[in-house]
């Protein structure tokens, strides 16, 4: 009997382990398509312009020295067309996970990806 | 039944001393939220001493206590979801007639239904789904401090037992110890 209720308690304990460590995993795989994770584009260090990672949209940004189309579709954003000399960001792969980042260092351009929980959460738990 | 009272009153100060010391140790680890649950010692020993009933008196009592003396009153909903559905569950645990598990899983399924509780109700006041984001993280934690109390708890009340005066509520249950 207490033999048994040993193995009971370890096995409860090992599938209450197991679930969280699953919610981890799968969360870290999802982490990166949340559906409110937000563009943010800075113009030479400024903020010029947040917008939600899931509405597509096409947009035009101007900066001193030249413009970039930014084109956000699917959870992706790329750069269709700028007029900068080197296109860099032209050529640059869509991003469309946490932190990553597209660049037009001519234009002094940045495409970054937050998610939106980013400075939301306080320690309300206590 | 005065001496369950005068038990009550001694159970629910030794868990706000815990629950003052347990802040006192820093938990530093990125995750708010994250504790030992000391004073779930006080509850489940109450549990197996008193029986239920006492057992959801004085987490109530503890739990409001605590907000009052050493946190603030926007806690007090957070704990207090928390700690009602964590008693629950452990009640429901320790009423199964055939008692398939022992005291330190009861401990490990009160943890965690404490922080389901809290992360429900600081979802819904918030009314933002992200804070579940926590949910893992504080449930893996809870099963390890959860094994902690529990054992704690077994050796507490095997002395406890051996006390004239104090006894276990259930006799039967000396055997999930």
């Amino acid at each position: 009997m207490k033999k048994k209720r040993l193995i009971n308690d370890i096995i409860l304990i090992a599938v209450l382990v197991i679930i969280p460590v699953i919610m981890l995993i799968y969360g870290n795989i999802d982490n990166n398509t949340e559906s409110d994770a937000l563009v943010v584009i800075t113009i030479d260090g400024s903020l010029y312009k947040t917008l939600p990672l899931f509405e597509d949209l096409e947009l035009t940004v101007p900066s001193e020295n030249g413009i970039n189309v930014v084109i956000i579709r699917d959870g992706s954003v790329w750069v269709s067309d700028a007029d900068c000399p080197n296109q860099i960001c032209v050529d640059h792969n869509p991003i469309s996970k946490k932190g990553e980042q597209i660049v037009c260092l001519p234009h002094k351009v940045v495409l970054e990806i937050i998610s939106g929980e980013d400075g939301e959460v306080d320690s309300i738990s206590q | 039944m005065t001496r369950k009272i005068a038990l009550s009153g001694i159970f629910i100060s030794m868990a706000l001393v815990l629950s003052f010391f347990e802040g006192l140790i820093p938990m530093n680890i990125g995750v708010p939220g994250v504790k030992l649950g000391l004073a779930n010692i006080v509850t489940l020993t109450a549990l197996f001493i008193l029986g239920p009933v006492y057992a959801l008196l004085i987490q109530i009592g503890r739990v409001v206590l605590s907000a009052l003396l050493f946190g603030n009153l926007a806690g007090l909903l957070y704990s207090l979801s928390g700690g009602l559905l964590s008693i629950v569950a452990m009640i429901l645990l320790y009423k199964i007639k055939r008692p398939i598990f022992s005291i330190v899983a009861i401990s490990v399924l009160g943890a965690i239904f404490h922080n389901i509780g809290q992360i429900t109700a600081a979802s819904l006041i918030v009314q933002d789904l992200r804070l579940s984001y926590y949910l893992p993280i504080l449930m893996l934690f809870g099963a390890a401090a959860g094994i902690f109390v529990g054992f704690i708890c077994k050796y507490l009340i095997k002395g406890l037992n051996g006390i004239k005066s104090i006894g276990l509520y259930d006799p039967e249950s000396i055997s999930r110890l």
